[in-house]
């Protein structure tokens, strides 16, 4: 991610002049704060991020979206897209496999981009087949529209105490940011 | 009492040769049966007419003595008669073990806790204590296996269609799962490549041959 940022470090300090007929470009240090800024912000969301989900189930995502009332089939989306990526995956690595041990090696030329046309449309064909019977499998154990979730959540001691924590945290940034002159 | 029976039953996919052609077949409770036959001779397809995941072109339908023409005439059928498919990828789409075999208890209406109590139990009996919170796409070939049984049976069947059941399956698995079926009052239609495992477990083996069932 900070490979993008980078982008904005090397752009943001100069300033284009236009004035009739010529172009002049000068240094503008305001930019450099302005970078200095934006990255930072954006490695304090890209963290928040990843510690919020790098250390949740995915499971338990999914859960709580369901439990935030997102719409239900959206949710079962998500989670039959999940669980089929990794056999659309693995699919795709024994084909890939099975190309390999046929001495196929990936060159810029026809043959290379038909092979690898075929092996995607297979991929998709495959997929289909493969909805089709996981929608009857479930069609023979009585689905009739409705997922089921099995966990629940439950509050507990430690969210009472997180919740307060977090609370307080935000309240405190929020003083130092515009609090200033009530204590000044 | 009699859970399916097909009369004169064709079928063909499109635009391909007939699969079956005027095929009888009847499962009863209290029937073993196994089905022997060549690759492509049809046995999955006769599995999937008698589940209604097909329809035949000609020829009858009757699940629970009904006659069956649509999808919801297949519904209280499929309540009575489980079906085990060949591939458990198709079988298990949940996240974890446990929500994939509760599945079926939840939809028959049963409660929350008499699902949970229906997954503790059919686990145990394959073998699979403590399986519950185990992600579904990380359990090996042989465990999908076992678990997509325990998903048919947790919804206490009358009869199940198993399509080769102990494919993929090691000497231990295989032998657990061959314990479980025989232990059981289950009845069942068996599709196997393994002749002396029908032997074993089937009162009945039938061959399947040009599009009907002989034996």
């Amino acid at each position: 991610m900070n490979a993008f940022v980078a982008f904005l470090w090397l752009f943001l300090p100069w300033r284009l002049e236009l004035a009739q007929g010529h172009a002049a470009v000068s240094y503008n240090p305001q930019g450099l704060v302005l970078a200095g800024l934006i990255t930072l912000k954006a490695n304090a969301i890209f963290l928040a991020v990843v510690a919020l989900l790098g250390s949740s189930q995915i499971n338990d995502i999914f859960h709580a979206l369901a439990h935030l009332r997102l719409p239900a089939k959206l949710v079962s989306l998500f989670i039959l897209f999940y669980r089929y990526l990794h056999v659309m995956r693995r699919e795709y690595l024994r084909l890939r496999q099975a190309m390999a041990v046929r001495c196929f090696t990936p060159r810029s030329n026809l043959h290379t981009y038909r092979s690898l046309a075929q092996l995607i449309g297979i991929l998709v064909l495959r997929s289909l087949d493969r909805s089709e019977r996981v929608y009857q499998a479930m069609l023979c154990r009585g689905f009739a529209g409705t997922f089921w979730l099995l966990d629940h959540f439950h509050w507990q001691r430690a969210d009472t105490v997180f919740c307060a924590l977090a609370g307080a945290v935000v309240l405190a940034l929020g003083l130092l940011q515009w609090g200033g002159p009530l204590w000044s | 009492m009699e859970l399916i029976r097909l009369e004169k039953v064709d079928f063909a996919y499109d635009g391909r040769p007939p699969v079956l052609c005027g095929l009888d077949f009847s499962l009863s409770s209290g029937q073993r049966l196994g089905i022997l036959g060549p690759n492509g001779a049809g046995k999955s397809t006769l599995f999937m007419l008698c589940m209604g995941l097909l329809r035949p072109q000609a020829g009858a339908v009757y699940g629970l003595g009904r006659a069956c023409r649509e999808e919801k005439d297949f519904r209280a059928l499929r309540r009575e008669v489980g079906y085990l498919f060949q591939d458990p990828d198709d079988q298990l789409f949940s996240l974890t073990v446990a929500e994939d075999v509760a599945f079926g208890p939840l939809n028959l209406g049963l409660g929350r806790e008499r699902a949970l109590e229906l997954v503790d139990s059919t686990l145990k009996r394959l073998g699979l204590a403590g399986f519950q919170r185990r992600v579904t796409y990380h359990l090996s070939g042989g465990e999908k296996r076992l678990v997509s049984l325990a998903t048919v049976l947790a919804m206490q069947p009358q009869a199940v269609l198993l399509d080769e059941p102990s494919n993929g399956l090691d000497e231990t698995r295989a032998a657990t799962l061959e314990r479980v079926l025989v232990e059981s009052d289950l009845s069942w239609a068996m599709v196997s490549h393994d002749r002396a495992l029908l032997e074993r477990t089937c009162r009945r083996v039938l061959v399947m041959k040009d599009g009907i069932l002989q034996g």
